[in-house]
């Protein structure tokens, strides 16, 4: 109730930014006498449609730079972003972006690190025609930095990003949040039910540290071992369950399908292939979720 | 419900209290119809399809996990817009025809701007799983009466029990199996999304977000009767989400403020599946029956029920702002609930009909349960609160400060005894454990920006609080440095460390087992010296360095490092005690034209555990001969690279890629020799995997509407692991499915033909 009360006071004092005016005087249709690959694209996005002024918008006084250009006195005083720093960058797109995702920006790790947004977005040279990325698919941006992940969504238990069914977006927000990894939910739980709502529960038996973190044992980005786990099975149970006879018994080579002894407990998909239900179960029956 | 009404009428009350001056209006640009995209271009209309040869051998899922490759007619893929000044539609698709198939529409109006989409993804598990079960219902496995009768009068028959083993179990099955249903494991996501904004050149920004997904098809459960006796079968998947999600943003002087409510909805359309068991088809119990079959017993069920993922819905809420102060500051808070619920009718004890406690309701009806449902529910809160400030130049500070708590409100439930494998009935009373959890994270962070990079420092704390579990609380603080250095327009170098401390309260490695008995056991059941690695004592460090370096315009390289480690050891004796990861990249861009492209890039990438555990018999060991340990590692060379190349600028194109990665996994055993495991053989094969991909196509623009694309993929993959590769349909304890998704060389040539307009 507080926070309706909040909400309502300050929805009745809000005012919007206000735009910059455009230079009198000047058709931003004149930009393209000179600058004609540039609005082959543009000229379909927002910016050349609803922004004001367009052009000189971001760029400044486009017709002093048009003037200075015909007398041969070089581009100046246009405002370039290819010449301005990072923060310069950010702080004019900002003046109209700093809202819903972009609002958390500012202070996030991405501007700590000095990105600016046309690190991946172009307003003229974009390639994607989702949020003007600069390459096609948005993994392609994000790898550049992140060459690990690049590598680690190559292995053969993955999530369908190199297919493009998802890309880094479908779970980050690069522009900022709150929950670390800059994940696009409260938490990793919740961001990985959006997908896996199965898992969600409650259920009648719980399991730890599913509850708590699917990261304790799968690796989003992408695994060698089935179904992304970070280790394989039994070994990776084995770290938290050394309990008397068969938990804690040592399987090795003898007991895999190349060995004198193969065991349902080492064979295919080892421990689950009794616990079946081991992120949770409601039969009655399920105390070690194998039901 | 009430919350909700609530909550809406929140939004509505915010909406309608509006009282924006619209801005000045600027004068409106010339009301022209736009021209539509040209041909070619980001947002240009076409048309294509395709025609293909595709190869691929032996016939391995894993070619089409996820996707579609169909031989013969592919695609068609098109792209449609037409807009005007005040209206822009936009539809895309891609393989229209396959089970990959994607279709997405924007439309922008003055009323509403609208983002849909429909999208199918495969995942393909296995092909040519094999399975004595057939599908006799939607959920439900069967096997040949005259099957399970002959297999349970042969073990009932065979004298003494101890020539039951592997080798007589495996020549009884194979007749039957040699005869099994062949089919594939697969299944697919059909999933809708909207995204609808309500007046979007409106100061207040109003969202209507929907998703559906339907999800359907089987994939691999180990569904088993007992120690010897695993019956892998295909789970039934239908699955459907749905949600409804409000978001609404509004300015106010000097910010904004934020509220979100969000419906989430999962429903199976099944609440469990039954499988028969092969080895019975009548039921039969004895207190050894969940060790069938062997020389310990011959009984067991008739069949088997596994319990599937019940309904279960979430409703989430949260409201927020954001407020700019002074000196370049600013403030934003959040704060969020949601509530989990989840009331499915249990199942009953067991199909067992033999076990008499479980079948102790009038004239012989299923026991009754102690409640028929769950009545579950977990609430959640969250609550963020950041302060961003540059009071000074080059000065930037940053506090936040987070909080999440997970409360398992479900009532605890007392179950009197438990069917194990639906065999044999264990009267050991247990209590359901609802584990709740709540983290709060402190961080203080300042940079500097120096004329040629900055330098930053930070300090953070996190705090982990639990229930039911072997600690109570833990807190790990961590200190980080990061800095980033540019010294010429050519070169930028980062680098960032961190490292934390991360220490339990207390640990009580009893509590969380001792949690779901009535009565404490009597000897512990795991190991005391154990540490749980998620909130074992632990120090971690993190490193990461970066350089990049533009030599010139057309040259771009850059290399990468990074580290991870925790470190557990001297602080736990068994479980995990070590945990590393690493990985170091090279990449190069080159365009030395406008009409060729290349790049290259190489990673290698390791991930090692070390752990240690204890082998013991009927009760805990305190031999440490009887101790083990295991180092698990995955060793990765990546490399990748490719050129595009303008044969005749607009005219020919040539594009040309490869990727290789190889993995190498192994599991390094040691055990002390006169000990319990007394000897180990490390297993060299842990899922090594080679993966090959060379593609290249060659575009041809015919006419400026016409373009004719030639290309060819081939594609070579290699698995090689103990555990898995050369599965059969019957091996020590079990039936497996035995599907194959593993080697497999794919060759693909097609034919597109776009058309542009």
């Amino acid at each position: 109730m507080l926070i309706a009360i909040v909400v309502l006071l300050l929805g009745t004092t809000q005012e919007a930014a206000t735009p910059a005016m455009p230079h009198p005087g000047f058709d931003v249709t004149e930009c393209q006498t000179c600058h004609e690959e540039v609005f082959r694209d543009f000229s379909h996005t927002h910016h050349a449609k609803k922004v004001a002024g367009s052009c000189a918008e971001c760029h400044g006084d486009v017709a002093a730079h048009a003037k200075s250009m015909m007398a041969g006195e070089g581009p100046n005083p246009i405002i370039s972003f290819k010449t301005m720093t990072p923060s310069q960058v950010n702080e004019k797109c900002l003046s109209c972006h700093d809202k819903r995702r972009q609002a958390h920006w500012t202070g996030g790790v991405h501007d700590r690190r000095g990105l600016s947004c046309t690190t991946c977005h172009s307003v003229h040279s974009f390639k994607a025609d989702r949020a003007q990325l600069k390459t096609v698919r948005a993994s392609d941006l994000c790898y550049s930095c992140h060459q690990g992940q690049r590598a680690q969504m190559m292995r053969t238990s993955h999530h369908p990003v190199r297919e493009g069914k998802m890309d880094c977006g479908s779970c980050h927000d690069p522009h900022g949040s709150s929950t670390k990894g800059m994940l696009k939910a409260d938490s990793v739980n919740e961001l990985c039910y959006s997908c896996h709502t199965e898992k969600r529960g409650p259920f009648l038996w719980e399991h730890a540290p599913v509850r708590e973190n699917c990261s304790t044992c799968h690796q989003p980005h992408g695994s060698n071992h089935d179904k992304l786990l970070v280790a394989k099975m039994p070994y990776l149970c084995q770290r938290c369950h050394l309990n008397t006879r068969h938990p804690g018994t040592l399987y090795d080579l003898r007991n895999t399908q190349l060995g004198a002894n193969p065991s349902n407990r080492v064979v295919e998909h080892a421990c689950k292939n009794c616990h079946q239900n081991v992120h949770g179960s409601n039969h009655p029956s399920a105390p070690y979720l194998g039901r | 419900m009430k919350s909700i009404v609530c909550l809406l009428l929140i939004f509505a009350a915010g909406v309608s209290a509006q009282t924006t001056e619209p801005p000045a209006e600027a004068p409106p640009p010339a009301e022209t119809a736009t021209a539509p995209a040209a041909p070619g271009g980001v947002f240009g209309n076409y048309f294509d399809l395709g025609v293909g040869l595709v190869s691929f051998d032996p016939r391995s899922s894993k070619f089409l996990e996820y996707r579609d490759v169909p031989e013969g007619l592919s695609g068609p893929s098109f792209r449609f817009g037409t807009e005007t000044a005040s209206t822009t539609i936009r539809l895309s698709g891609t393989n229209l025809s396959q089970d990959d198939l994607q279709v997405r529409a924007y439309v922008d109006t003055p009323l509403v701007r609208a983002d849909i989409l429909y999208d199918q993804i495969p995942h393909r598990f296995g092909f040519d799983a094999r399975s004595i079960e057939t599908r006799a219902a939607r959920d439900a496995y069967g096997i040949e009466d005259t099957t399970q009768q002959l297999f349970q009068s042969r073990l009932e028959s065979t004298n003494p029990r101890s020539a039951i083993n592997f080798a007589f179990l495996r020549a009884l099955v194979e007749p039957a199996l040699n005869t099994a249903n062949v089919f594939d494991v697969e299944l697919r996501r059909d999933r809708g999304v909207l995204d609808l904004q309500i007046l979007p050149e409106a100061a207040v920004d109003t969202r209507i977000t929907y998703f559906q997904e339907n999800r359907h098809g089987t994939r691999g459960a180990g569904t088993s009767f007992g120690f010897g006796n695993v019956v892998e079968t295909p789970e039934p998947v239908e699955y459907r989400t749905r949600e409804l999600g409000l978001n609404a943003e509004y300015p106010i002087r000097n910010g904004l403020v934020r509220g979100m409510l969000r419906v989430n909805e999962f429903s199976d359309a099944l609440t469990s599946y039954t499988f028969d068991n092969p080895f019975r088809l009548t039921d039969s119990t004895d207190p050894s029956a969940y060790q069938a079959p062997g020389s310990a017993s011959v009984n067991g069920p008739a069949f088997g029920r596994l319990s599937l993922p019940p309904d279960n819905r979430a409703v989430n809420a949260s409201a927020g702002i954001l407020y700019k102060l002074p000196l370049n500051s600013r403030i934003t808070a959040d704060v969020g609930f949601g509530r989990w619920t989840q009331d499915d009718t249990f199942v009953p004890y067991t199909t067992n009909t033999a076990i008499r406690e479980a079948f102790a309701g009038p004239g012989g009806t299923p026991t009754p349960l102690p409640a028929s449902s769950l009545d579950g529910e977990i609430n959640t809160t969250t609550f963020n609160l950041q302060f961003t400030s540059k009071p000074l130049r080059n000065t930037n500070v940053t506090a936040r400060y987070r909080s999440y708590d997970l409360d398992n409100d479900t009532p605890r439930i007392t179950i009197p005894g438990y069917a194990r494998f639906d065999a044999a009935w264990q009267p050991t009373a247990r209590i359901t454990v609802p584990y709740s959890w709540g983290s709060s994270r402190a961080e203080l962070l300042a940079s500097y920006d120096l004329r040629l990079g900055s330098i930053e420092a930070g300090v953070r704390q996190e705090k982990v609080d639990r229930t039911f579990r072997e600690t109570r609380e833990t807190t790990d603080n961590i200190w980080h440095i990061a800095g980033d250095v540019r010294p010429a327009s050519w070169l930028v170098a980062r680098a960032s460390y961190e490292t934390g401390r991360r220490r339990f309260d207390e640990y009580d490695f009893e509590r969380s087992e001792d949690a779901s008995f009535v009565v404490h056991p009597a000897a512990p059941g795991n190991l005391p010296e154990l540490r749980r690695f998620d909130q074992a004592n632990r120090n971690s460090d993190r490193m990461m360095v970066m350089l990049q370096v533009t030599p010139m315009d057309t040259l771009t390289l850059s290399m990468n490092a990074a580290r991870n480690q925790d470190d557990f050891d001297g602080h736990s004796n068994y479980g995990l005690l070590e945990w590393e990861t690493s990985a170091y990249s090279i990449e190069a861009d080159y365009s030395p034209t406008e009409r060729v492209s290349a790049f290259l890039f190489a990673t290698m990438d390791e991930v090692r555990g070390f752990q240690r555990g204890r082998q013991s018999a009927g009760t805990i060991s305190t031999n440490p001969l009887d101790d083990w340990t295991a180092e698990n590692t995955d060793e990765a060379q990546t490399l990748g690279g490719g050129v595009n190349f303008a044969i005749i600028p607009d005219r020919i194109r040539l594009d040309v890629s490869a990727r290789y990665q190889s993995v190498d996994g192994s599991a390094d055993l040691f055990s002390p020799p006169g000990g319990a495991p007394d000897v180990a053989f490390s297993i060299p094969q842990v899922d090594d995997t080679r993966i090959v991909t060379l593609s290249a196509e060659l575009d041809y623009t015919l006419l400026e509407s016409w373009e004719l694309a030639f290309g060819g993929w081939l594609e070579r993959y290699r698995i090689r692991d103990a555990q898995t590769t050369g599965s059969q349909p019957y091996m020590p304890g079990g039936f497996f499915l035995a599907e194959n998704n593993g080697d497999y060389h794919g060759n693909v040539v097609y034919l597109r033909a776009t058309y542009r307009f």
